[in-house]
């Protein structure tokens, strides 16, 4: 699906995050849940909002608002999580996790001439977290590169929460 | 099962082969006289080319047949076991295996393999030229003598052959050649023929007259004929292309004297090569063998043994077989299954142990009589199912012994150390992820100790060791563990040495005062190698942190023990299952946790007047003894209020007990271990996460890791 630019013509899957819409491609989405039970996991940054239970799977959650620099998410009514499959460098199959979101709105079919490049400013995101803009009746919405997000989120975890070997060597 | 299938189940097939080739050539190389151990090795090699070409794998069964050829040698004694030969062997092992790899892309070094054949044949011809030479001399002035060359590769032969069977093997001509009248006189030479046939393969002369008869005209006129035996898988016609300028003068008769160079099928009867070669006719034979009685009876009527010796004897024989086909059919009685299918299996298990969980629970809730009985019933079936399922994933850990045997002997010989490796505990069951995830690290261990601890022979000998380094690798079981060590007997860590290089690296402070044991284990620290030279072995102090890592992740733990000069002792102990283990659930907050029964030691509570009691120091005294404690929701950075009265959970971890208070104790619980995931790889003191029966998900406490995490934390407020 993405090929050179990042921008594809196909279904995306459009949410909201803080009012502003977003999508993501509808291949990368397993499902949408209501919001279940959320444990969280101590000791952890905030953006990973816990795990949840899903059909006896422990899936973790991520709050996607808060990972784009967002106040944490008040859960509504409306509020979902998205299950999506992240490819991660490193695993051979994509992992699964969940993103919350303010609400799930609809499939979008866009074409080619729907899409726009990435604004260079003004989005006040991480321009490589975008794969591109997507119009739709006068409206935009953002094109999430999930995988960028997610993955590099996890990288910098990963940094924060480094091993210390030394440690744990006894 | 498709095509792909096939050659899935082949390369299975190939790896378990090619794992038992070197075991066994490890083995004959420690015993070259072992005939048993030839035999296997050839057979490994002889089924690896069987069902090569049967499954399409063509240049894997070409080359292993190149190799069977002369290991074929090596069964006949023609080439002596050697450690030339076995190291070619094992290169062509290795080859195989590239083979079977680089189907699945990647570039096939065909040059490696001719070199390896090249070099094997090499073996063969010198040793086959001696053979003859030897033999030579012997004989004297004998002018037809039994000749044995080397066969030369035949390979479109093969091919033929091999599309026609299974086993393309050598077959045994029977030629026999009757000199007509004028076959002296016109010229004619037996022995001319002999090294001709020879090149079809081996050949043997048979003649019927003494030796220094046949060239000479006076056989002539009698009725005598030279038979010749050629083991060739040139086929008939080669035989005949040879024979081609004697047959106008001689009468030349060929048959097929039976496949098997190896003796397993290539026994005939002597009444059948009667028959064939037109002795008897087959009437003759047949009326022949009905005179004939069994054995037993002529014994007796010959009055050498009583019937009923011979009754005995006979039953023996019947069990005898009875039992060598009972063998067989049990060796039948283990199928191949996919691990995905296993894994499949033992996820289903872990859900019906949640749900079963959660009938319980609810069952209790409605006390209903009738429903007890069934309930409990189900989890006593959940709890068997779950324990057969495990245990079918339960592998022996010997198997991968042989490929540390291998490892130690091309990287001792790479070294030029002596090393002898001694295993022992084999049959250690342990989890087949367990064991695979566990090979990476005992291979680092292994080459540690080949490159750091054991000392060249000759610094041994200056040390009054025996030249001959010993590693010894070590499966146990300990409880609910098992407990793997490796042990060398070489130099041991140089603590000094260590620490100043930790200092050096930045790894700890200078003059950070460390207990001995915690400067051996500064090994495992990352980049920190003591090797003086990087060596492609070792010494890029990379490894040892992966060690850690990889034993860490299998919820293990490694323990070093050095004594300079005498050697290093790496223990690891490493859990039976990582499966599904019982726990006791408790609850902080408004999470829920579990802790690891094995761990658990006893209950107690902890009141507000306790803790005012130690003026807020962390302790607790429980009977005679002070116990120190950790508070799960300050652990964790929980908020809320905690309750007035506390429990708390004494658990042991390093031997010491420590206290984990928490709110509620709620009960014991099976726990299936579900990852936290890649997200929450890094979560610290945590160890995964289980399902509970109404679906919320419980933490792990590694317990281990909290105690270790708090005291540090308390060590560095002091």
């Amino acid at each position: 699906m993405a090929e050179q630019g990042g921008i594809t013509s196909g279904q995306y899957l459009s949410f909201t995050l803080r009012e502003e819409a977003f999508s993501v491609e509808i291949s990368k989405v397993r499902e949408v849940l209501d919001v279940t039970t959320l444990t969280k996991i101590p000791r952890m940054p905030d953006y990973l909002a816990g795990v949840i239970n899903l059909r006896s799977n422990v899936v973790p959650v991520v709050d996607l608002g808060v990972v784009l620099g967002m106040p944490p998410i008040a859960k509504t009514v409306n509020t979902c999580i998205m299950i999506v499959d992240i490819n991660v460098v490193g695993e051979a199959l994509p992992v699964q996790m969940g993103v919350l979101t303010d609400s799930v709105q609809a499939v979008l079919d866009l074409s080619e001439e729907d899409i726009e490049s990435v604004p260079k400013m003004g989005t006040n995101l991480n321009t490589d977290f975008i794969k591109g803009m997507g119009r739709m009746n006068e409206k935009f919405l953002i094109l999430l590169d999930i995988d960028r997000v997610l993955a590099s989120e996890g990288k910098a975890v990963l940094r924060e929460m480094g091993p210390s070997v030394l440690a744990d060597a006894v | 099962m498709s095509g792909n299938e096939y050659a899935e189940a082949f390369r299975e097939e190939a790896a378990e082969l090619l794992a038992e080739l070197e075991t066994s050539l490890l083995e004959l190389e420690e015993s070259p006289d072992d005939k048993k151990l030839v035999g296997r090795v050839f057979r490994n090699m002889h089924t690896l080319k069987g069902s090569g070409s049967m499954f399409g794998f063509d240049d894997v069964a070409t080359f292993a047949h190149q190799v069977e050829t002369v290991l074929d040698k090596v069964r006949n004694g023609d080439i002596p076991v050697s450690k030339t030969l076995i190291d070619l062997t094992l290169e062509a092992r290795d080859h195989i295996k590239k083979l079977l790899e680089s189907l699945g892309g990647g570039e096939i070094d065909a040059e490696s393999g001719l070199a390896i054949i090249a070099a094997m044949n090499r073996l063969g011809d010198g040793d086959a030229s001696a053979a003859v030479l030897a033999e030579a001399e012997a004989a004297g002035s004998a002018t037809v003598q039994p000749v044995s060359t080397e066969p030369v590769v035949r390979e479109a032969a093969v091919a033929k052959d091999e599309a026609a069977r299974e086993e393309p093997r050598l077959v045994h001509y029977l030629v026999r050649l009757e000199p007509g009248p004028d076959f002296f006189t016109g010229g004619g030479d037996i022995a001319a023929l002999v090294p001709e046939l020879a090149k079809l393969g081996e050949c043997t002369v048979l003649a019927e007259c003494c030796q220094d008869r046949v060239t000479r005209q006076e056989a002539c006129d009698c009725d005598s004929f030279v038979d010749f035996i050629v083991s060739t898988a040139a086929g008939e016609n080669a035989i005949r292309d040879v024979l081609i300028f004697v047959e106008s003068s001689c009468k030349v008769t060929v048959t097929e004297g039976g496949a098997g160079s190896d003796g397993e099928e290539g026994h005939k009867r002597l009444g059948e090569i009667l028959v064939e070669r037109g002795d008897i006719t087959a009437e003759g034979l047949n009326r022949a063998l009905s005179q004939q009685r069994p054995l037993g009876e002529i014994l007796v009527e010959n009055e050498l043994t009583s019937p009923l010796r011979v009754e005995s004897a006979l039953v023996a024989q019947r069990e005898l077989d009875k039992k060598q086909n009972a063998a067989k059919a049990a060796a039948s009685e283990s199928i191949r299954v996919a691990a995905d299918k296993l894994d499949r299996l033992i996820d289903l298990v872990g859900e019906l142990v949640v749900t079963q969980a959660r009938l319980s629970e609810i069952a209790s809730a409605i006390e209903h009589p009738g429903l007890a009985e069934p309930v409990e019933e189900v989890e006593r079936l959940t709890a068997e199912l779950r324990d057969s399922v495990l245990n079918v994933r339960m592998m022996a850990i010997g198997i991968t012994f042989g490929k540390f045997r291998r490892l130690v002997r091309d990287l001792s010989s790479e070294l030029g150390k002596e090393v002898r490796m001694v295993t022992s505990g084999a049959e250690t069951e342990l989890d087949k992820t367990v064991i695979e995830r566990l090979s990476e690290p005992l291979i680092h261990l292994i080459r540690n100790c080949i490159d750091h601890g054991i000392e060249a022979p000759a610094e041994r000998l200056a040390k009054g060791k025996s030249a001959e380094g010993e590693i010894r690798l070590i499966a146990s079981y300990a409880g609910a563990q098992v407990l793997i060590e490796v042990i060398d007997d070489g130099r041991g860590i140089d603590s000094d040495k260590l620490f100043a290089k930790a200092v050096e690296k930045g790894v700890v402070k200078a003059g950070a005062e460390l207990s001995r044991e915690e400067i051996n284990n500064l090994i495992f620290a990352p980049g920190l190698s003591t090797a003086a030279k990087v060596s492609n072995v070792s010494g890029r102090g990379v490894g040892m942190d992966v060690v850690m890592n990889t034993i860490r992740g299998l919820k293990g733990k490694v323990v070093v023990a050095s004594e300079a000069g005498r050697g290093t002792t790496i223990s690891i102990r490493l859990p039976l299952t990582l499966a599904i283990i019982d726990g006791l659930l408790v609850k902080a907050g408004d999470t829920h946790f579990v802790l690891p029964l094995e761990q658990v030691e006893e209950c107690v509570e902890l009141s507000r007047e306790d803790i005012a009691r130690f003026h807020g120091r962390r302790v607790l005294q429980v009977r005679d003894h002070l116990v120190p404690y950790v508070r799960l929701r300050d652990f964790f950075a929980m908020d809320g209020e905690r309750p007035d009265l506390e429990q708390m959970v004494i658990v042991h971890a390093d031997g010491d007990p420590v206290g984990m208070v928490l709110d509620n104790v709620i009960g014991e619980h099976q726990t299936v271990i579900k990852s936290l995931g890649w997200v929450y790889r890094n979560a610290e003191g945590l160890s995964g996460a289980t399902i509970l029966g109404n679906g919320e998900v419980a933490l792990i406490v590694d317990v281990a890791t909290v105690v270790k995490q708090a005291r540090d934390a308390e060590a560095a407020s002091v």
